[in-house]
Order: structure tokens, then C-alpha cells, then sequence
């Protein structure tokens, strides 16, 4: 019989506020990011490429976009007769409030489906990293070290790439976490949490149980820092490149950091490719005055302008004479001639009419919702 | 037991493309990549999707291996039925005896039961071999007015080409009256695409009569049509005038993709309304480095460019490194250019490297010889090693290691 490894359960969120128009009417997971990417798309890959062929997203709200992306999960090969992807969406239960309180009632209220899984572990993961790693490796060590939990961790060396609301870890020698605070003061390089946790299953059963029955909420600060004392929990550190993605501001940076050529290496080849929705958009088409430099363009865009350091989606019309600088365009969306844009995050289905001219910078890029006509 | 259908189709994918050498050594025709992210037969499968047609038998036969990955079970096309969907022909050992498809018809013929088992009204018999965009239910909705035995889709053609199509002479309401395969002296320009629709009582009874018919070359457009015709059926032609292509020889696979940088041919890719489906190899868009220079040129997913482009096509995973240069080429799937290459009028087929400072192919305007000229061949997987020249009109089919520039002349073709 073959071996189901672990269960994935992804928690894609929806109120990080610091995300701006962004999540306006989507989740964190939901996010256009690297040209043709949604957020989840990182972590889902690394499930699937990890041989976990159990996927549960509990969504809370906005969830519309999520589902619309994910589909029946056939662009990950999760579209399974056993298993596969599940969609948790919230339903009124005793307590009588649709949305979930936390994420322990949404697993509370799903222990059934966790329970019916015959996989030994549990993966819960955010959906808000951006990297490649061995998912099956952690599991692997997880199963073999005898922790009760494993979480994921990079060292950060900068303030900034902290980000708020970051978990940082203390962990001694022999990676037994020790000590987990939020956002505590910078006292230099620190090991911080990716929001990915490896559990036993039963284990996790357990707990969900007397923390709901104890009206405890959190997952992190009623499980993962609750019972940091009471648990065996061990870190996994990662060393490659991790992007958390947090606030506007992170978002740019990391997809600006595709522009690396060792980092769509890592990101996209080394562990094998990042999945996501198949769109079936013919090849870019490059005009004849089309000038292009250090840029990265997603199938299915019409480029005849300038375009110098940016992050172009997929079916993107940027016309003659407009110029694209330090900017992220996002699907259908339309840069009219002899239209400027500089330090833009510009959000699905824009038109940006002939001769504007719109500029941030690179610590406050200008974002322009969806559907927006300028 | 199948669900019966109105209509399905049978599309004939076994032809090897001899014309088209070195790219065809390894797969089938229909098989060969096109448009930067296209092979020749997702044009077919898509049209059929896009008309509304869910059940599609793939007939093949030459070179099968490549093809049987690519449709796999038909989910990029939409064609993972139920009921129906896509379904890979080969021929197959019978309880007398085993056979090859010895013609188009006879293709069909031996699949008769395949067919039977949709009960289907009509059938749709086309060819994986071209290029074009056509809905083919306003075909059938044509073939259901004239109440039709066949439908022959048509287009004009200039007349110094039309001995090389069916050629037929209608009369005003499209029936037709005469029909000859490749005339050596054409009557008309109306040539057939090879798209068929036939009422399917009809068409199994005569495919059953030519298979008796010892003399008989089961094919289509020699043996099916003329003997309809002679036996006074009802045929029509239905005229098409959108963009067609059959990329046969390596010039016309070359042009096809040129095409797509012409903005006045009318082959639509970027209708979302009629996509054209493909496999999808789940890269990340192309990247364009700091030296790229690129214009006039169709990239696709998982580039690396970091040289100057233009006037070519670029299908997946193709790099060009700083320095290179590519001008009217067409780099298939993984290709690679290393610096300071320069690469003219060229096809580099899948997974090709072109090592440092070689010269490949070249401008006709710049050719010697303008009678010799022709485009430059690089098969799949072979490396042409650094500081080799390529000429004009040759074709490479195996590695070229360090100074074996003059006998690339030799080998060309």
C-alpha cells in the first residue's frame, strides 16, 4: 500500500491590513506574485513536490480569488480520487458565528477531515513565504528526531527583513527551541518562524481539543507559544533564500529579488518547479521599438515601450513610448502611450490611459487597485 | 457503452513530415514544435475543443512515442472525458492478423468500431499536420443544410502552387463536380485543406467498399472522394478564408512562425476567446538581462536573455547569453546560444547548444551564393561546438566538435 506522508493544511490568511489594496477582496495566499504566481503557489509546489497528496486550505473570508486559482487542483496534480485538494471554507456550527474565531476553531471544526486522513503527520503552513525548500526532508527529521514539533526557521540579519508580527525563536545547540516571542526588540541576527509546522497527527488531535474546549483561539499564541514549554519543539533551519511576505513593502522587495538570477535558480529549478494556474496564454510578442532590460515577462503580454526592472504579468499591453521602471504589472492590465510609471504596484485589470504619469519610491511604491482606470 | 454523440472527430496524426528531415528524425509531424509554445497538432485538438467537440480519436503511427506523452490523457485540451475525450489510435493486432495503417482511409477503417461505439451522426476527419484557426460547427451546420454526404473545407490558392492540393471545381451552391488529387494541370485554385466532415452511415459504408477494393490506396483524397463523387453522393465544398498553413518543408515551418511576427496575418493567438491549448512545462516567465536587446520577436516562458533578439521566435527554456546574437531564427524548447554567437536565419531544434563565437546560418541579403542559400538546420540535442561556422541552407544532425566547420557544408542538404 502506498505511504501517505503527511497531510498538508494551509491557513492562506486574509487580515494583514499592512497589505493594502492588495487584500482588499483576496487572502495573503491570493496575492499575484512573480509574473504569474499567486502566494500559496510556493508552498503548495513544495507540498506536492514533498509527495503530499493530502491538501486542506482553510479559507475564513474573501476566499472567492482562492478558489478561483486553485480550481479543482489538477495544475498541481492534486485533483485525486483519494485525497487531493480540499477547500475548508467556514460553516455555522454551534457557536453560531460563520467566520472562525482563530485558526484552532477553524481545525476544531475540521477535526473530522484531519482525523479521516491516514497520514502520520500533519504540515501546517502559511501562505505567505516565498521560497523552495525539501518539505520532505523536514518531515523526515521531524519523524526521526521525536520532537512533538518541528518549525521551520531562517536567520535574519536585518532589522527590515524582520518585518512586524515576526515569531523569533531561541533555540540552543541541538535545535530545541527554547523560547518563541513576537516581535521582540532587535538584538542583532535572530532565527525567525516561516510559518511552517510539522506535528504529529494525533498529537495535533489532542491539542486542538482541550485548547478549544478552553476557548483558546490562537494557533500561535495558544499552541505554538502556549505550550512551548510543555512540547518537545525543534527548529529546521533553512539557508536559502526566504522572502516573508508581510507589508507592502516586503511584497515589492521580494518580487524586485526574482530579478536575481541565483534566485530564480533556487526558487524555480533547484527543487523542482513552482506549480500554479495553467492559463494557456500564447507567447509574448515584442514590438519593434519594444526596449526591454533586466525585467521579468509573464506569456500572453504585448510589449512595444520601455520596460527596465519590473515584474510584468501574464496578457500585460504596454504601449509605444510608455515607459515601465521599477514596477509590478499585473494580469490585464493596460499601460497606455507615452504613460509613465515608476516605483508602481499596479493591480489586475488597470488601465493606465495615454500620457500619465504615476511615481513612488522604493521605500513607498504607488499601489493602484484593481480594476482601477488612471 | 459509450454515450452516443452527434459528432466526433478523427484526427490523422501518423504522417512522418519526410520534407521536414533532421526535425522529424525522432517524432511525428504533428508532433513538431511551432509558435513558441506550440506543437502543430494543438491547433486541431484546440479547434475541435473549441467547436464543441469532446470526443477526438488520434490516429497515429510514425514516431508515436513523443506524441503518446504530449496528449496524454487530454486535460490541457479540456478533452479528460468521462465520456468521450481523447483517445491515441495506433493500429493494433486483430484476431487475423496485425496491420499498418496503409492510408488515411484505411486509418479510419480500422477503427470503425471506435466510431460505432459514439453511434455518432456525423464525423469530422482531419489532419494534425496544419496550422489554422476554424470552427468547424459552422462547418457542420453547412454540411446539415445541403444535407450533405461530405463537407470538403477549401481555400484559394495561387495556381503555380495548386498541384500540390486536391483540387476541385464546384458550382454555385458549393456542390461538387470534379475533384483531382495534386493535378499535374489544375482547373481550379479551390484546394482542399484536408478537413472533412461526412455523415458517418454514409462514409462506413464506403470505407468498407474501398477496403475491398484491391486496387484501392485507402486514401482520402485519391480513392474516397473520387468514388463518392462517381457514384453521384453529395458533396460540398465549404470555403474558408481565415489562415492556413501546412508546415511541410523546413521553408514553411520557418515562414509560419515569421508569420506570427507579421501583425497584418490574421492567426489570432491573443483571442481569448479561441485559445490554443498546449502542454504546459511550468516555468517561470522569460527574464530579460541587463544587455538584452530585443524586438520583433515572439519569447515564451523560462527565457534567459541576456543577448540581442530580433525578428525570431523563442519557445520555452531557451537562453541566449550575453553577447549572442539572434536574428530570424526560430530556437525550439531549451535551446542555448552561448556568448558571442551569432545566429542567423536558423531553426536550433530542442535542446541544441550553440557554443561561444559560432556562426550559424546567414542573412540571404549578405549570402555569396543567393541560389545555395537556405535556413540553417541544428537538429534536437546536438552541441556545435565554440568558434564553429554553420553556413547557409546546411543541416546539422549530429554533435559538431571543435574545427569541423567545412564539414558542416558537406553534411547540409
Amino acid at each position: 500500500m502506498r505511504e501517505n506522508k503527511a497531510l498538508g493544511i494551509i491557513l492562506p490568511g486574509g487580515d494583514n491590513e499592512q497589505m493594502g489594496v492588495l487584500i482588499e477582496k483576496r487572502t495573503v495566499g491570493s496575492i499575484p506574485f512573480g509574473g504569474r504566481y499567486r502566494m500559496i503557489d510556493f508552498i503548495l509546489s513544495g507540498m506536492v513536490h514533498a509527495g503530499i497528496w493530502d491538501v486542506g486550505v482553510i479559507t475564513r473570508n474573501k476566499y472567492e480569488s482562492l478558489m478561483d486559482h486553485l480550481g479543482n487542483g489538477s495544475d498541481w496534480d492534486l485533483a485525486r480520487k483519494n485525497g487531493g485538494l480540499t477547500l475548508l471554507p467556514p460553516f455555522l456550527h454551534q457557536s453560531g458565528s460563520g467566520a472562525f474565531r482563530g485558526e484552532i476553531e477553524s481545525l476544531a471544526t475540521y477535526q473530522g477531515y484531519i482525523r479521516k486522513c491516514e497520514a502520520a503527520y500533519v504540515v501546517l503552513a502559511n501562505a505567505d513565504i516565498v521560497t523552495s525548500f525539501d518539505l520532505d526532508a523536514v518531515i523526515e527529521r521531524h519523524a526521526q528526531s521525536g520532537a512533538d514539533l518541528t518549525i521551520v526557521a531562517n536567520t535574519v540579519r536585518s532589522r527590515e527583513d524582520l518585518g512586524e508580527r515576526a515569531l523569533v525563536l531561541t533555540a540552543d545547540g541541538d535545535d530545541h527551541i527554547t523560547d518563541i516571542a513576537i516581535s521582540p526588540k532587535w538584538q542583532g541576527p535572530c532565527l525567525r518562524s516561516l510559518g511552517v509546522v510539522v506535528i504529529e497527527k494525533n498529537l495535533l488531535l489532542r491539542q486542538i481539543e482541550d485548547l478549544y474546549s478552553h476557548s483558546r483561539f490562537s494557533l500561535i499564541q495558544d499552541l505554538i507559544q502556549g505550550r512551548c514549554g510543555d512540547l518537545d519543539m525543534r527548529v529546521y533551519r533553512l539557508d536559502g533564500y526566504c522572502a516573508r511576505v508581510q507589508n507592502i513593502v516586503s511584497y515589492y522587495k521580494a518580487n524586485m529579488d526574482l530579478l536575481n538570477r541565483e534566485v530564480r535558480e533556487e526558487l524555480f529549478r533547484q527543487y523542482g518547479p513552482v506549480l500554479t494556474r495553467v492559463r494557456d496564454e500564447p507567447p509574448v510578442k515584442y514590438g519593434l521599438e519594444a526596449n526591454i532590460s533586466n525585467s521579468l515577462v509573464a506569456d500572453g503580454c504585448i510589449i512595444e515601450g520601455t520596460v527596465e526592472h519590473s515584474v510584468i504579468f501574464r496578457g500585460v499591453k504596454i504601449a509605444k513610448g510608455a515607459v515601465v521602471r521599477n514596477s509590478i504589472v499585473m494580469r490585464g492590465t493596460e499601460i497606455g502611450p507615452n504613460a509613465s510609471l515608476s516605483y508602481g504596484i499596479v493591480d489586475r485589470n488597470c488601465l493606465i490611459q495615454e500620457r500619465r504619469t504615476l511615481a513612488g519610491f522604493e521605500t513607498y511604491p504607488v499601489v493602484i487597485g484593481k480594476n482601477s482606470v488612471v | 457503452m459509450a454515450y452516443k454523440k452527434e459528432w466526433i472527430a478523427m484526427l490523422l496524426a501518423g504522417g512522418q513530415g519526410s520534407r521536414l528531415f533532421a526535425l522529424t528524425k525522432n517524432l511525428a509531424k504533428p508532433a513538431v514544435p511551432y509558435g513558441g509554445k506550440y506543437r502543430i497538432i494543438d491547433f486541431t485538438l484546440s479547434n475541435c475543443v473549441n467547436s464543441g467537440i469532446d470526443t477526438v480519436g488520434v490516429l497515429t503511427q510514425y514516431q508515436p512515442l513523443e506524441l503518446n506523452e504530449y496528449i496524454g490523457n487530454g486535460q490541457p485540451w479540456d478533452l479528460n472525458r468521462m465520456n468521450g475525450g481523447v483517445h491515441i489510435l495506433p493500429p493494433y493486432q486483430k484476431s487475423s492478423g496485425s496491420d499498418w495503417y496503409t492510408g488515411t482511409a484505411n486509418a479510419i477503417y480500422q477503427n470503425i468500431n471506435f466510431v460505432d461505439r459514439y453511434q455518432p451522426d456525423y464525423v469530422a476527419v482531419l489532419s494534425g499536420d496544419h496550422i489554422y484557426r476554424m470552427d468547424y460547427s459552422k462547418m457542420l451546420r453547412f454540411h446539415k443544410e445541403k444535407n450533405a454526404d461530405c463537407t470538403i473545407a477549401v481555400l484559394e490558392v495561387p495556381r503555380d502552387e495548386a498541384s500540390r492540393f486536391g483540387i476541385m471545381t464546384a458550382d454555385e451552391t458549393g456542390r461538387i463536380l470534379e475533384f483531382e488529387e495534386k493535378p499535374r494541370e489544375p482547373k481550379s485554385t479551390l484546394a482542399s485543406m484536408g478537413v472533412y466532415i461526412f455523415t458517418w452511415e454514409k462514409l462506413r459504408k464506403q470505407l468498407v467498399e474501398d477496403e475491398a477494393e484491391r486496387l484501392s490506396s485507402h486514401d482520402f483524397g485519391k480513392d474516397i472522394i473520387p468514388s463518392m463523387l462517381a457514384e453521384g453522393a453529395g458533396l460540398y465544398a465549404y470555403r474558408f478564408d481565415g489562415y492556413w498553413k501546412d508546415a511541410g518543408t523546413i521553408d514553411s515551418l520557418w515562414e509560419a512562425n515569421m508569420d506570427l511576427l507579421n501583425p497584418n496575418v490574421p492567426l489570432a493567438l491573443y483571442d481569448p476567446g479561441w485559445k490554443i491549448y498546449a502542454r504546459n512545462p511550468a516555468l517561470p516567465p522569460h527574464h530579460l538581462g541587463p544587455n538584452a536587446v530585443v524586438s520583433d520577436s515572439m519569447i515564451s516562458e523560462g527565457c534567459e536573455i541576456d543577448g540581442e533578439v530580433d525578428f525570431s521566435v523563442l519557445f520555452a527554456g531557451v537562453t541566449v547569453e550575453a553577447g549572442a546574437s539572434v536574428h530570424g531564427s526560430v530556437l525550439m524548447p531549451n535551446a542555448v546560444v552561448r556568448a558571442g554567437a551569432v545566429v542567423e536565419y536558423s531553426i536550433v531544434a530542442e535542446g541544441a547548444a550553440i557554443g561561444e563565437s559560432c556562426r550559424i546560418g546567414e542573412r540571404p541579403e549578405e549570402s555569396q551564393n543567393r541560389d545555395a542559400w537556405g535556413i540553417t538546420v541544428i537538429s534536437s540535442g546536438v552541441t556545435v561546438a565554440g568558434g564553429t561556422a554553420v553556413p547557409a541552407g546546411a543541416m546539422v544532425s549530429a554533435d559538431l566538435p571543435a574545427n569541423a566547420g567545412q564539414d558542416a557544408a558537406e553534411d547540409g542538404i
